[in-house]
């Protein structure tokens, strides 16, 4: 049984231009220790499917439709109360910036100290004990010092490494992180991922990457969800996303990038712009975009099927599977 | 739509732009009664020289003073020391009135797509504004059609003048604002990390349209970027900079293929890959030092693994190895790395 | 047209009708606001004209009360004036001040504001150092203080004809810092812009940023602390009259008609004082409730655009 399942998810904003779909029947699940990736551009709601998860949408949005079951409960219509007990503790979110997650006026020990006196009774002593175990387990050096600092004397990689750890204070099941080093340098980047790759093996932790970056989440993640304007358009196992991309919104997002164009050519570009919430075309919602689009796709919502061990929802992936095919001979 | 081909080894030409030991400090703000005064060395000592024609790509990551470098080029803010000169003249000490037929030549592309255009004007009065300042004798008319004109070479359609800003996405703002900047057929443009806050997808169309606008408008760039993806794809020269320092100048292919200075070494191994390869872990978490106090000698060299006596006491100086290929290492100098 | 327009389609006024409260100040001030323009076409009798008034008719009370008189549906005061016709009058006068002190205000704050904040240094700091003094001094004293010495050099007649410029003028020239520290703290921010810095590429001289390009953006911060001030401003010019400073009780504002009547509230004619207060209060709530809308409404727009 997988650990965490989510089911046809559907979250709502009602707005004075009607009714917004941010997720329209979002489907997957994450095995206990697995990583997981969900990649797309901002506006597909790669966010917003991991604040469902943790019952996190803003009002006036909501969960209207589906099912997160989390260790076979249940979880998308908990109370808070029910809610606060798996936040934090069983699963815990990492956000982009540390400086916004982390409280400025109060030093990264009470912060510690504070995540885990809410989720069990143990003592000041403990707390700190486990703390700057924590510290010292993400690597920040001399932790007992750190332990006293406050957020804006430490750099940005040594305060994302602190909200890594406050996160894992209670042993939780899975963690899912947010753009975790979108704001950071590049070579701090590397450490962070690093860093997280080696924890989650070594607690058997469940992780849920959500970036925009494809050169992340390949070096990082088991398997990945590629998302577009609220849905699901591919899934599969992350290297042969990477290589193999099936669905024409992957494929073209993989071909723009510069690394897969030579120096100087003018780029392989996708035409056109994500549709915002209120203007989300009919069908499928890439079909403007498309080269292989027809009357089929801008009528029928087309749903993941399996192509090549893919989870696909296109119309015409074996077209562009015979296209790739016919390119490489 | 053919391929641009664009040379990527542009042939020795005229430098346009020449910037030679510029130094830059920002006094910090501290309280009345303190006794110290301690002061942020964005720039120490930069030289470099930008060609007619070439993408110059100047790369590092934050606090290396790239964009002091940028903002001090284009004259945005004036230099602690050193001089900087436009297609030979002299521009770094300038009053207004004297820097305004530079201003004509040189333009600028903003990092922050939702602060770069003014709020409250309209797309079409932004444009024009830069056009009726320098060229008062145009006609209404003639100024119309020149904006026009340039909002169909960057892909926008003109009805988008009537709108205000926040009526576009991101890359619609960055469009109209490269086409601000295109407004007074400048020669050189400085580039400060222009797509760094779009989307992947629309990353690609605004390097497409810079590229193409190079090649029809012979225009030069100072391209400002972290993301050494696009460096590889878009830079003709580069240069590596770390703690307002240069590290390593070369040509892009050359600098990917062999770099030589231990942080552009380290810079490019960090780089994630898309080979299914998985991240290498690192023994000890390198920071950045603070600009603020800048380490003695070499400003690597705490993080450097072949950092030896010399790199803690002694500047090293940018000095050529190959052509066109300069590095700041003693460890390169010396044959040791 | 198209402005009409876009202003008809605007999120402001979606937001607007959706919120009872703001419509409601709104049309009460609205109402009051015409009432008091229109105050000479619609008032029962002119209280100013000395024919109008008969002493035979002072202190009748309303008309709901024993003794009531239909003619004086309000009552009348101490001096045989209609109370309706009074506050009619009276409230046209306090809101003239209100408004042209605040105009005063704003033009002194602003110019202030737009060039210290975006000149810095010295200049910004000399300005900054004169707007604590002034904030130092309570508005009400220094009024106090100018409007006696005024009222003690210049005699009572000249007083009572030059009496509304005077209140302008004090009122207006002592609260320019908090325009001017709202506008300087728009301008800082928005200096650091990078439009700011487009149009300094561009080459414009620095007057032509200001006012081109600065002013604008610094203006939505303006409008919600002007009603405010409106209010706080008639509320100012009420205390002064309370005191015997304000108005003159031949062009009584409200503050005026409040003082004038307090001693007749032991005598039994509660209306001569209660009803203009009832009618400032009313005033000045719907005044500072349609501003929080309006800085609550501005507010997330703000955001939004980021």
């Amino acid at each position: 049984m997988a650990l965490l399942e989510v089911k046809d998810l559907r979250v709502e904003f009602p707005s004075r231009h009607g009714v917004l779909t941010a997720l329209r029947g979002v489907s997957f699940f994450l095995n206990a220790g697995e990583r997981l990736g969900i990649v797309g551009e901002s506006g597909a709601g790669k966010s917003m499917a991991a604040f469902a998860i943790l019952n996190l949408v803003s009002a006036p949005g909501r969960i209207t439709a589906g099912q997160i079951l989390f260790e076979g409960r249940d979880i998308s219509n908990f109370t808070d109360t029910q809610m606060r007990a798996i936040r934090g503790n069983r699963i815990s979110m990492i956000f982009q910036d540390p400086m916004m997650t982390l409280n400025p006026v109060l030093t990264v020990g009470v912060q510690m100290v504070e995540a885990l006196k809410a989720h069990s009774s143990i003592s000041d002593y403990e707390a700190k004990r486990i703390s700057i175990d924590k510290l010292r387990e993400v690597a920040i050096p001399s932790p007992e010092s750190r332990f006293d600092a406050y957020p804006h004397e430490l750099s940005g990689g040594l305060r994302q490494r602190v909200v890594i750890a406050i996160a894992l204070l209670t042993d939780p099941a899975v963690i899912i992180a947010d753009e975790p080093t979108t704001a950071l340098d590049v070579t701090i980047q590397a450490e962070i991922l690093a860093l997280l790759l080696e924890l989650c093996r070594n607690h058997d932790m469940g992780l849920i990457l959500i970036t925009h970056d494809l050169a992340v989440v390949s070096q990082v993640t088991q398997r990945v969800l590629v998302m577009y304007a609220g849905r699901i358009v591919e899934e599969g196992v992350t290297r042969t996303i990477i290589t193999d991309p099936h669905h024409p919104y992957t494929h073209g997002l993989i071909a723009a990038l510069p690394q897969q164009n030579k120096p100087g050519e003018p780029l392989n570009q996708i035409p056109g712009t994500m549709p915002s919430l209120d203007a989300v075309p009919p069908g499928c919602a890439f079909h403007p975009r498309c080269e292989f689009a027809d009357s089929r796709c801008h009528e029928e919502l087309p749903e993941l099927r399996p192509i090549d061990g893919s989870g696909v929802a296109c119309h015409h992936a074996e077209r562009l599977r015979e296209l790739k095919q016919g390119a490489t001979e | 739509m053919s391929a641009i081909e664009i040379e990527i080894e542009a042939p020795a030409t005229e430098a346009l732009v020449e910037v030679n030991t510029l130094h830059k400090h920002f006094p910090v703000p501290t309280s009345f009664l303190s006794r110290e005064r301690p002061v942020v060395h964005a720039l120490n000592g930069v030289t470099i020289t930008v060609e007619r024609g070439e993408a110059f790509c100047v790369v590092g990551e934050s606090g290396c003073g790239k964009t002091t470098l940028g903002r001090a080029i284009i004259g945005l803010i004036s230099p602690t020391e050193g001089r900087i000169k436009f297609a030979g003249e002299r521009i770094d000490q300038l009053s207004d009135e004297a820097r305004k037929p530079f201003r004509q030549r040189m333009q600028m592309i903003f990092q922050n797509p939702y602060a770069s255009l003014n709020p409250r004007m309209t797309v079409q009065e932004t444009l024009e504004e830069p056009v009726r300042f320098h060229r008062p004798g145009l006609s209404r008319d003639d100024v119309r059609a020149q904006v026009d004109q340039v909002m169909r070479s960057v892909g926008n359609d003109p009805s988008w003048g009537r709108r205000y800003p926040h009526e576009f996405s991101g890359g619609q703002r960055q469009r109209i604002s490269i086409a601000r900047a295109l407004m007074v057929d400048p020669e050189f443009i400085v580039a400060d990390e222009p797509i760094s806050a779009l989307d992947v997808s629309i990353q690609a169309q605004v390097l497409n349209l810079m590229m193409e606008a190079r090649a029809e408008r012979h225009l030069t760039y100072l391209f400002i970027t972290h993301d050494l993806s696009v460096v590889e794809h878009f830079a003709t020269r580069v240069a590596v900079m770390y703690l307002g320092t240069v590290c390593e100048l070369a040509p892009a292919a050359e600098l990917f293929a062999h770099p030589r200075h231990p942080y552009s070494q380290l810079l490019l191994s960090a780089i994630p890959k898309m080979d299914g390869s998985t991240v290498t872990h690192h023994e000890s978490p390198g920071e950045v030092p603070s600009p603020i106090n800048l380490p003695s000698g070499c400003v690597f060299h705490g993080r450097c693994p072949h950092a030896d006596a010399r790199c803690k006491r002694e500047v090293p100086a940018l000095k050529q190895f190959a052509p066109a290929v300069s590095v700041a290492c003693h460890g390169v100098e010396e044959g040791r790395i | 047209m198209s402005a009409i327009s876009t202003f008809l389609q605007s999120d402001l006024l979606y937001r607007f009708r959706r919120d009872r409260v703001a419509v409601v100040s709104f049309i009460v001030l609205a109402t009051f606001v015409l009432a008091a323009v229109f105050a000479p076409l619609i008032a029962p009798q002119n209280p100013y004209d000395p024919m109008q008034i008969d002493i035979m008719d002072s202190e009748l009370p309303p008309v709901w009360q024993e003794g009531g008189d239909p003619r004086f549906v309000l009552g009348t005061d101490h001096q045989g004036r209609g109370m309706l016709s009074t506050i009619l009058y009276g409230m046209g006068i306090s809101l003239v001040i209100g408004v042209f002190a605040v105009l005063l205000q704003a033009f002194i704050g602003v110019s202030i504001g737009l060039v210290s904040g975006y000149m810095g240094g010295r200049v910004d700091a000399f300005f900054m150092r004169l707007a604590d003094i002034q904030l130092s001094l309570s508005t009400l004293m220094v009024a106090i203080i100018a409007l006696a010495v005024f009222q003690a050099a210049f005699g009572n007649e000249l007083y009572e004809d030059l009496a509304i410029i005077m209140l302008i003028l004090v009122i207006g020239i002592a609260e320019w810092p908090q325009y001017a520290r709202t506008v300087r703290a728009s301008v800082l921010a928005e200096k650091n812009k990078e439009y700011v810095d487009a149009a300094r590429v561009v080459g414009l001289p620095r007057m032509r940023i200001m006012a081109r390009h600065i002013l604008p953006n610094t203006l939505s911060p303006v409008l919600v602390i002007s009603t405010v001030q409106v209010a706080n401003a008639v509320i100012s010019e009420a205390s002064l009259s309370f005191l015997g400073l304000g108005m003159p009780v031949t062009q009584p504002s409200l503050g005026s008609l409040i003082h004038s009547g307090f001693e007749f509230i032991f005598s039994g004619s509660w209306w001569i004082t209660m009803l203009p207060s009832i009618v400032l209060i009313i005033l000045i709530l719907s005044i500072n409730l349609l501003g929080d809308w309006l800085r609550d409404a501005l507010n997330p727009k703000l955001y939004r655009d980021e």
